[in-house]
């Protein structure tokens, strides 16, 4: 009789083993939890985004590795610059009030901060599109002596020495290892969901009830798809191409935007059009930060456009505009203000503690 | 008594049978998820050196003096190897499993690689390009030897650097006589990526201990010629242009093999 107990015994011993065996999802205990996926929420009527995440799934964890590297002043050369610092959320993260952009040692560059939100949809970054890759891009300021100056494989170092790091890291990766591609690829998530795509404007083209334009912003915005839609296309406002619209060259800068890239001299003063989204929020305008104001915008376009062999055919007559008109349109762009972006709290600035 | 079922030889057999039938089925689950058994392979060793028309490149110390007549000292050599393959017999191009190299004249142990999944067979050629394929320039961040923290990455204009050679020369006019001759671009006109195809003449028979394994040399003099290329005129080289283009047209002739 014991025989046989222990016969039956080890037959269902075994039957238990060998299906647990068998489930993969089983390997592995608590210790190794998963990194929560996340889902991008895309506004409607945005196209399908250009960055694939096929080798970066978005993650809980991921994100916040990448919100607490964009707000870590420790990131730069002398622990005073983080990307937080030049692209500030209350100006749809670009650098409210500065022309240019500046960074360690109080050192200057020679273009203005570009606005940072919708960059899934972006090709190319940088004014220049110099930039190929998203997941690539915060290469630039990190290691630029004009930005944040640091030496990769030292903040690298620097970083795998830090606690809250190395558990950061478990969480959104699976082991404590801090590499090049893992803090790119969370900073990447974090930036992929600074999406732009509930201003006002938004509402009144998804038809939500009670939303609807004034009778200036009405006019402002079929002034816009007269004379701006052209390049600032909707619904990203900008078709990401290069052009140049005759701002006058200045010696001072020696900026020849995307020649650079190209080595074309059809690509001579050309920049990538900026979206027009969260416009107002975003002065200082233009490449290298020039105009303060949007009416001197306005302006520019107006009268004070510099014909060269690259100027972009669009503009080599100016775009005339009226005082009536420039305020329209002015009323306009104000709709294009997305609170849900510059408001939004888990974009915002992480305290780091030392 | 029912029970005595359970005892018998007839069930104790039934049980083993159940056990065996069902981690044969486990088991068979993982193997679905294997490629197919592949056919013998090997690797190939390759063994790197770097010399100056000759004798070997001695950094930092070692004066040389180019066809131009400039006597500089080289104190950086770093290049990227990637896309082996080799050419069988019968003329066939046999591509070796992905692989990307940084090979440093200053780090010896980089000068020693090993590539994977060498079929069985007769080759002819070993084949390879210098610099990173256009594909891993473009795909976003990348790791190991592609890792930009090695400082072979344009962060201003993306891509490799597919090769570097650094030092001083008295013909330069500037306060640090340095020269930074950074060659790289995978576009258009001023794609400097260049596949160098090398004679080897070797057989791999399945199961010999023996692993092939050849010494490259990498010949610094080859760079200034046959396009000119001198320091006055050119002290830095740090983007996709003509100036690059010209000096990987000279640097494609400079590896041969030496032990044949």
């Amino acid at each position: 009789m014991r025989h046989k107990a222990f016969y039956i015994a080890a037959a269902f011993g075994i039957l238990l083993v060998l299906t647990h065996a068998c489930k993969k999802e089983n390997r592995g205990g608590p210790d190794n939890a998963r990194p929560e996926p996340v889902t991008l929420a895309l506004p409607p009527g945005f196209p399908d985004p250009v960055y694939s995440f096929a080798n970066n799934p978005l993650t809980k964890e991921g994100i916040a590795l990448g919100r607490f590297m964009f707000y870590d002043y420790r990131l730069s050369k002398d622990s005073t610059v983080s990307c937080g610092f030049c692209h500030q959320q209350f100006a749809a993260f670009g650098h409210f009030d500065h022309a240019l952009s500046h960074g360690v040692g109080g050192q200057q560059g020679t273009r203005s901060v570009p606005v940072i939100f919708n960059m899934i949809w972006q090709r190319e970054l940088m004014w220049d599109g110099g930039v190929n890759n998203l997941e690539i891009q915060p290469l630039t300021p990190l290691t630029d002596h004009k930005e944040m100056g640091v030496d990769l494989k030292e903040l690298i170092q620097k970083m795998q020495g830090d606690p809250k790091y190395r558990q950061q890291f478990k969480a959104a990766f699976g082991t404590e290892e801090v590499t090049t591609e893992r803090m790119f690829k969370a900073i990447t998530q974090f930036v992929a969901t600074m999406i732009s795509g509930n201003s006002r404007y938004d509402s009144i083209i998804r038809k939500v009830p009670g939303a609807a334009f004034t009778p200036d912003e009405a006019a402002g915005y079929q002034l816009y798809q007269q004379k701006c839609a052209a390049c600032h296309k909707e619904p990203l406002f900008t078709d990401l191409t290069y052009r140049s619209n005759g701002l006058p060259y200045l010696a001072a800068l020696n900026d020849v935007g995307r020649m650079k890239i190209t080595n074309n001299t059809a690509d001579y003063l050309k920049f990538k059009v900026p979206s027009l989204r969260n416009i107002l929020r975003s002065s200082p305008y233009m490449h290298d930060g020039r105009y303060f104001d949007i009416f001197q915008v306005f302006d520019f376009y107006d009268h004070g456009v510099q014909v060269t062999a690259s100027t972009d055919p669009l503009v080599k007559n100016g775009i005339p505009l009226t005082d009536q008109q420039k305020r329209q349109l002015y009323l306009f762009l104000n709709t294009l203000t997305d609170y849900t972006l510059i408001n939004n709290k888990s974009l915002s600035e992480v305290l780091i503690e030392p | 008594m029912i029970l005595r079922i359970f005892t018998s030889y007839i069930f104790r057999g039934v049980l083993l049978c159940l056990a065996t039938l069902w981690l044969s089925g486990c088991a068979k689950k993982d193997k679905a998820q294997d490629p197919p058994p592949p056919a013998y392979y090997t690797r190939l060793g390759l063994e790197f050196s770097h010399e100056m028309n000759g004798s070997p490149l001695v950094r930092n110390t070692q004066p040389y003096t180019n066809p131009a007549g400039e006597t500089f000292l080289v104190t950086k050599f770093r290049y990227y190897l990637s896309n082996f393959a080799l050419v069988d017999d019968a003329g066939k191009n046999i591509p070796l499993a992905s692989a990307y190299f940084l090979i440093d004249d200053a780090v010896d142990s980089t000068k020693r690689i090993l590539l994977d999944s060498v079929p069985a067979g007769t080759f002819t050629a070993i084949r390879f390009l210098i610099g990173v394929d256009s594909a891993r320039n473009n795909s976003g961040v990348q790791s190991g030897a592609l890792d930009p923290v090695n400082g072979m990455f344009w962060t201003w204009n993306s891509g490799y650097i597919m090769a570097k050679l650094e030092g001083t020369s008295d013909a330069i006019d500037l306060p640090a006589k340095g020269f930074e001759w950074h060659v790289g671009g995978f576009k258009g006109p001023y794609n400097v990526l260049k596949t160098v195809q090398l004679p080897v003449n070797f057989r791999v028979i399945p199961f010999t201990a023996a692993l092939p394994n050849f010494k490259v040399v990498a010949n610094v003099g080859k760079w200034f010629a046959p396009n000119a290329a001198s320091f006055a005129q050119t002290p830095v080289i740090m983007g996709p242009g003509e100036a690059a283009l010209n000096i990987a047209n000279n640097y494609q002739q400079m590896f041969s093999i030496k032990n044949q």
